[in-house]
C-alpha cells in the first residue's frame, strides 16, 4: 500500500517537469508572448527567429537542464551510498577537476601545448572544450581506478581522489596565474557552467552516455540497498563487492564526466538532491531514492535555468551560482522543517 | 539411525592467522578439524586475540585461512562464489551500523538477496520467508518500524532475523551480544539456541559471555593460548580445569562446583558476626566483597558484629557504634578492621 | 584524417573561388583575376575584390597559416561558386556592432547609423551612439564576453562584428548555425600599431567603402610615420615603465606587444624591447624595483589618482616616476561608467596616441598648446 503511493508519487511527479519545461521553453531573453509560443509549439508560427530560438535554443538547452539534473543527482547518490557518506558528491573524486585541467590546458596554455590546442579547436570547434574536458577527467577515473585496485579500503580510496582533486586545481591555478586575462576569462566563464553551449549533435552525444550511466544505476540499486549495511555486511549478504565497486565508480564517472564535459562543472545539485529526496520520501531505499533523485534533480535544475535566464534581460546568470543560490536555502528549509523527525542519513 | 545427522560444515587443517606489515605470519590456530551439525548451538570461546572472530570470519569466507580448506556441503567454501556461499551460511557481526532510513522489513529483506530477482522484487515466498523470520525472532510487529528506532537487542535481532530468511543451514555470530544489556545477552544466546533446535540450524556464536555460554550451548569450542582447541559439552569443559588454567590469575578464578568465575579475595582481616534474620546472608557477602573474613562462631575478634533485623551494631574495642545502613556499616568495618 | 581535412578546405579556398559554374560563366569572362587589395601593417586578413563581389580572409593567429573564415561580400548573388564561409549581401542595413573597436571605424567612414546593436553598451564610449542607446535605438546585445545568442538571433542583423579568442564558441556555432553572417575582428592580435589601425579597411570592405577607408588609413599612417621620424632623430630617449602590479605580480607589456611598439615610436626606451612576447608578461615587484625603479615615466597604472593609487600598493612609492608624478593614464576620456576611450577609438588613432605619447616624452617636438587625447597625467 505504501509502496503503491510512493510510486503514484513519482509518477506524478512527471507532470510539473513537462510544465517546467515548457516554461522553460517560453520564458528567456527574448520575449514571446503566450499564444505566438503556442503556434511556435505546434508549428503554425512562420517567425522564423523565433521558431529558431525556441527549437534550437531553448529545446536542447531545456533538455540539458533535465538530463543534467537526473545525472549529477544520480551520480551524487551514488557516490554517497558507496563511501556511506552524506558529505560526497559526484565530483568527490576529483572528475570534474580533472575535466577543468583538461580545459584549462586546452584554453590558457601557451607555445606548444597552444599548437595541439588550435588543431583540436580548428576539428572541432567549440567541441574543443569538449574534448579537452573529456581527456582530463578520463585521466582522473583511469588513476582513480588503478589506485582502487591497490587500496581496498573505501575511505582512503575517497581521501585519495578528494587529492587528485586539489592537485588539479592546484596545476589549473597556475596556468591561470601566467595566462593572458581574455584566455582567463574564458576559462572562468567555463567553471560557471552552462546549459546552453549544448546544441542537437552534442545532445546526441551526451544522452546516451548519461543514460548508459542511468541503467547500471538502475541494475545497482539492490547491491546499493545492501551497501546500506556496511561493506561487510553487503559481502555476507551475496553481494560482489569488488564488482559493484567498480560499477559505481565506473557509471558515475561515466555520468559526471559526460555532464562536465558539456556543461562545465555545476555544483550543489548532485550533493543536494539525493538528501531532499530521502527527507522528502522519508526512506534510503535506492528503489525510491534513486527514480525519485532523477525526476527531483531535473525540476530543480530546470528551475534553476529559468531563474538564470532572467526573462526579458540581455543578461543571464550563470547557472552554477543560481544553484547554489537556490538550493541551499531549499535544503537548510527541509531539515529545519522536519527538525522533529528523524533526519535520513 | 539415531547420529544420522547432517553435518553442514567441516574444517580440514584449517591454519588460522594473518600476515602483518611486513610479512610475517602471526599463527592464532593450528591444524583445526571442526565440524558443525545442523540442530545443534557452538559457542565459541577464547581469550582476547586467540582468533574467534578470525575463525568465524575465514569460515565464512570472509578471509582466506592462512592454510587447510572450509567445506561447506561438500564443497570447499572458496570456491563458491559469493552467491552460493551466502545460501549456506549467514553472517552476523558484531557492528551493525546500518547508515539510513530504512525499515525493519527491508534490512530482513536483503536476507532474500539470492533469491530475489535483478531489481529486488519480493515475492510471496520472499515475503513469507520474512514474516517468518521477523516471528522467530519475536519481532513481528515491528515490521514497518524505522530501523533507527529500535533498542540495541532490538537491532541484533533483526540481524538473526535476516540470517533466517536467507534459509542459510548454518549461522554464524561474530559476538552478537557485546553491547547489549544482561536481559538482552541472555534473550540472544537463548533465542539462537531455539532457532538451531526448532529452525534447524547450525548456529556457531562467538562470545564472551561465558556463563551464558556453558548454561546454553551444545558444545563449546575453547581456543587455547597454545593454538590448539579444547571441544566439549559445557559441564566436561567446567570440570576438565581448563577454564582455570586459561582465564584463571591472581584475582579471578574459576571454581567448578558453582560453575562460575569469582574474585580471588584479598583479606585485609576478619570479624566475628552474630545474628539472625534475613540480613545475615546479605551481611556475609557484603563482608566477603570488602574482604574482611568473617568468623561465625568464634567471639575473640577484636571487631565483633552484630545484625539485628534492621540495624548493624559494631563492637570496636568496646566501642559501640550502630548503623541503620549497611553501606554506612561496611565503611566503619573498612576503616576499623585489620589483620 | 584531419589532414586531409585541411588539405580539402585549403583546396575550396584556393580553386573555390575560381570555379566555374555555367550560369555565371558569363559574369567570370568579365573578370578573370582578382585585384589584391594593398594592406602594409596588418597581417590578419586580406581582401580580393572581383567586380562584383570581394573575398574577405581573415587569418587563423593562433595557427597560421590557416584559414579563420572568409567572407564573400556582394552586391548580386554569386555566393555559391565563391565556397566562402559567409555570404554578406550589401548594402548592409542593420549591423550588430559587438566590437567596440570597430565602432570608431564604423564612424569614420560614415556609416555609423548603421550600428544596430552593440555589446557592453554601458561602456560605449562614442557618444552618439551611446545616445542612441539610451534612447532605445540601438540595443545591448550582452557583455562581449557572454553574448546572449538568443538576442542577437532575434535581432537578426546582416552582420555581426564580434571579436574571438582562439577557437570557436558555442555562441559562434549557434550564430553561425541560425544563418548569420558573423565577421570575427582580429585586430587585437595584430602587434604594430598601425596594423590595428588597418582594419579600418576589413570594416570598410562590407561596407564597399574602401578607397575611403584607404584614404582615411594613408592619412593616419603619414602622421604616424611623420612622428615617428621627428622622435627618433632625437638623442635623448627617456626610459617608460609600463603596466601596474595586481596581487604582487606586476603585468608589463611585452616586447612584441603593442604597448612596446608604441613606446619605441614615440622615441623613449623601454626595458622589455628584447622580450619576445605579444602580450604581457607576469614580473615580479621585485624585478620592477630592481630593474626600473628610475624609470622616467610610468605608463598604464591601473587608475589616474595618486592617492587611489597608493591604496591598492604602498610599494609604487619606491618608483621614482611615481614619487616625481611622471605618471601617465590613459583615461583622459571616457565614458559615465569608466570605459576607456583609449581602447575603443584609440585604436583607430594610433597616431593620436602616438602623439599622447611624444608630447610626454619630447614635448618640443610638438606644437605648444597640443592638448592629449587619451593620456592624462596623474593626480
Amino acid at each position: 500500500m505504501r509502496n503503491r503511493i510512493t510510486t503514484i508519487v513519482l509518477l506524478a511527479l512527471i507532470i510539473p517537469i513537462v510544465v517546467l519545461l515548457l516554461l522553460d521553453l517560453w520564458l528567456g531573453s527574448v520575449y514571446i508572448p503566450v499564444d505566438h509560443f503556442f503556434d511556435i509549439l505546434t508549428g503554425k508560427s512562420d517567425n522564423t527567429g523565433w521558431n529558431y530560438i525556441v527549437f534550437y535554443l531553448r529545446l536542447p538547452r531545456a533538455i540539458t537542464a533535465i538530463i543534467t539534473g537526473a545525472g549529477l543527482s544520480v551520480a551524487g547518490l551514488m557516490m554517497q551510498t558507496l563511501f556511506r557518506n552524506p558529505l560526497a558528491g559526484p565530483f568527490v573524486l576529483g572528475i570534474s577537476s580533472g575535466a577543468s585541467l583538461g580545459v584549462a590546458v586546452f584554453v590558457m596554455s601557451s607555445s606548444i601545448i597552444t599548437f595541439f590546442n588550435m588543431e583540436i579547436g580548428y576539428f572541432f570547434g567549440a567541441g574543443g572544450q569538449v574534448v579537452a574536458s573529456i581527456f582530463g577527467s578520463s585521466l582522473v577515473f583511469l588513476l582513480i581506478i588503478a589506485i582502487s585496485s591497490k587500496i581496498r579500503d573505501t575511505i582512503s580510496l575517497l581521501i585519495v581522489g578528494i587529492m587528485f582533486g586539489s592537485l588539479a586545481t592546484a596545476i589549473v591555478s597556475i596556468l591561470q596565474y601566467f595566462s593572458e586575462p581574455e584566455l582567463v576569462q574564458k576559462f572562468v566563464i567555463w567553471t560557471l557552467g552552462s546549459l546552453s553551449s549544448t546544441g542537437w549533435e552534442q545532445l546526441g552525444l551526451m544522452i546516451p552516455l548519461v543514460c548508459s550511466g542511468f541503467v547500471a544505476a538502475v541494475f545497482l540499486i539492490k547491491p546499493m540497498n545492501a551497501l546500506l549495511l556496511g561493506e561487510e555486511n553487503a559481502k555476507a549478504t551475496g553481494v560482489r563487492i569488488e564488482r559493484v565497486k567498480y560499477l559505481i565508480l565506473i557509471s558515475s564517472s561515466l555520468i559526471t564526466g559526460s555532464l562536465v564535459a558539456f556543461t562545465g562543472p555545476i555544483a550543489f545539485i548532485g550533493l543536494s538532491v539525493p538528501h531532499i529526496v530521502r527527507l522528502l520520501f522519508g526512506t534510503s531505499n535506492h528503489r525510491i531514492v534513486l527514480p525519485g533523485s532523477i525526476l527531483l534533480g531535473s525540476m530543480l535544475v530546470t528551475i534553476c535555468d529559468i531563474l538564470s535566464q532572467i526573462p526579458g534581460h540581455s543578461m543571464v546568470l550563470p547557472i552554477n551560482a543560481i544553484t547554489a543560490l537556490f538550493g541551499a536555502p531549499v535544503v537548510i528549509w527541509i531539515i529545519i522543517g522536519r527538525k522533529n523527525r528523524k533526519i535520513a542519513f | 539411525m539415531f547420529a544420522d545427522h547432517h553435518t553442514h560444515l567441516v574444517t580440514e587443517n584449517l591454519y588460522l592467522g594473518y600476515y602483518n606489515k611486513e610479512g610475517r605470519l602471526y599463527l592464532l590456530q593450528k591444524d583445526m578439524n571442526e565440524s558443525l551439525v545442523e540442530g545443534e548451538l557452538v559457542c565459541l570461546i577464547g581469550p582476547n586475540g586467540s582468533g574467534k572472530s578470525t575463525l568465524i570470519r575465514t569460515i565464512a569466507g570472509l578471509q582466506k585461512p592462512v592454510g587447510g580448506k572450509v567445506f561447506i556441503g561438500s564443497r570447499e567454501i572458496n570456491q563458491l562464489t559469493n552467491t552460493e556461499k551466502s545460501k549456506h551460511l549467514s553472517i552476523v557481526l558484531t557492528d551493525n551500523a546500518v547508515m539510513g532510513n530504512i525499515t525493519v522489513s527491508e534490512i530482513v529483506a536483503l536476507g532474500r538477496y539470492n533469491y530475489t530477482n535483478w531489481i529486488g522484487t519480493l515475492e510471496k515466498e520472499d515475503r513469507r520467508k520474512i514474516s517468518e523470520s521477523l516471528k522467530k525472532v519475536g519481532l513481528r510487529e515491528f515490521e514497518n518500524r524505522k530501523f533507527d528506532t529500535l533498542s540495541d537487542g532490538e537491532k541484533q535481532r533483526v540481524f538473526i532475523a535476516k540470517g533466517l530468511a536467507s534459509d542459510a543451514p548454518v549461522m554464524l555470530l561474530d559476538e552478537p551480544t557485546s553491547h547489549l544489556d544482561i536481559p538482552n545477552k541472555a534473550g540472544i544466546l537463548s533465542l539462537l539456541r531455539n532457532l538451531a533446535y526448532r529452525s534447524n540450524r547450525a548456529v556457531l556464536v562467538a562470545t564472551h559471555e561465558l556463563d551464558l555460554a556453558l548454561k546454553l550451548a551444545d558444545a563449546i569450542w575453547f581456543l587455547l593460548p597454545d593454538k590448539s582447541i579444547f571441544k566439549s559439552t559445557p559441564e566436561e569443559l567446567i570440570f576438565s580445569g581448563k577454564l582455570n588454567e586459561v582465564f584463571g590469575n591472581e584475582l579471578v578464578s574459576f571454581h567448578a562446583n558453582s560453575g562460575t568465575f569469582s574474585m580471588n579475595t584479598e583479606y585485609i582481616g576478619s570479624v566475628s558476626l552474630k545474628g539472625e534474620g534475613k540480613f545475615l546472608e546479605i551481611t556475609v557477602r557484603a563482608l566477603d566483597r570488602i574482604g574482611v573474613k568473617v568468623n561465625l562462631r568464634s567471639p575473640d575478634d577484636p571487631v565483633k558484629v552484630y545484625v539485628d533485623n534492621d540495624r548493624w551494631i559494631i563492637d570496636w574495642k568496646g566501642k559501640k557504634s550502630e548503623s541503620f545502613f549497611l553501606v554506612e556499616t561496611c565503611r566503619i568495618l573498612r576503616k576499623v578492621v585489620k589483620k | 584524417m584531419k589532414d586531409i581535412v585541411i588539405l580539402f578546405l585549403s583546396g575550396v579556398m584556393m580553386f573555390g573561388c575560381t570555379i566555374k559554374n555555367s550560369s555565371e560563366a558569363k559574369l567570370d569572362k568579365l573578370h578573370s583575376e582578382f585585384h589584391e587589395h594593398e594592406i602594409k601593417y596588418a597581417k590578419g586578413f586580406t581582401i580580393q575584390s572581383a567586380e562584383n563581389y570581394k573575398i574577405i580572409t581573415v587569418f587563423n593567429p593562433w595557427n597560421p597559416p590557416d584559414t579563420l573564415s572568409t567572407y564573400c561580400v556582394f552586391d548580386t548573388n554569386c555566393f555559391q561558386e565563391t565556397g566562402c564561409d559567409f555570404p554578406v549581401r550589401l548594402p548592409l542595413d542593420r549591423v550588430a556592432c559587438l566590437a567596440s573597436t570597430n565602432i570608431a571605424m564604423i564612424n569614420l567612414l560614415g556609416e555609423g547609423r548603421k550600428i544596430s546593436a552593440c555589446s557592453d553598451a554601458k561602456l560605449i564610449c562614442d557618444s552618439a551612439l551611446y545616445q542612441s542607446y539610451l534612447e532605445g535605438s540601438v540595443i545591448d546585445l550582452g557583455s562581449t564576453h557572454l553574448i546572449n545568442a538568443e538576442m542577437v538571433i532575434d535581432h537578426s542583423p546582416d552582420l555581426v562584428l564580434k571579436y574571438i579568442y582562439g577557437a570557436k564558441e558555442a555562441v559562434d556555432e549557434k550564430l553561425i548555425e541560425a544563418g548569420l553572417s558573423v565577421a570575427y575582428n582580429l585586430e587585437f592580435m595584430e602587434s604594430h600599431p598601425l596594423g590595428r589601425a588597418e582594419w579600418i579597411k576589413f570594416v570598410a570592405a562590407f561596407f564597399n567603402k574602401d578607397e575611403l577607408a584607404d584614404s582615411i588609413f594613408s592619412n593616419i599612417e603619414n602622421e604616424y610615420l611623420k612622428l615617428v621620424d621627428l622622435s627618433s632623430m632625437h638623442k635623448n630617449k627617456p626610459t617608460v615603465l609600463d603596466g601596474s602590479s595586481y596581487k604582487g605580480v606586476w603585468y608589463t607589456a611585452g616586447g612584441n606587444s603593442y604597448s612596446a611598439k608604441l613606446y619605441a615610436d614615440a622615441g623613449a626606451e623601454y626595458y622589455w624591447r628584447s622580450d619576445s612576447n605579444k602580450g604581457s608578461i607576469p614580473v615580479s615587484f621585485e624585478t620592477i624595483i630592481d630593474k626600473q625603479a628610475d624609470a622616467d615615466y610610468w605608463f598604464g597604472p591601473s587608475t589616474g589618482n595618486r592617492e587611489d593609487l597608493l591604496k591598492i600598493d604602498r610599494r609604487y612609492i619606491k618608483l621614482k616616476p611615481f614619487r616625481e608624478g611622471a605618471v601617465y593614464f590613459f583615461g583622459k576620456k571616457v565614458n559615465p561608467h569608466g570605459g576607456l576611450d583609449y581602447f575603443e577609438s584609440g585604436v583607430t588613432r594610433p597616431d593620436i596616441i602616438l602623439k599622447d605619447l611624444v608630447w610626454v616624452f619630447h614635448p618640443e617636438l610638438l606644437d605648444s598648446n597640443y592638448d592629449p587625447v587619451y593620456l592624462e597625467k596623474m593626480k
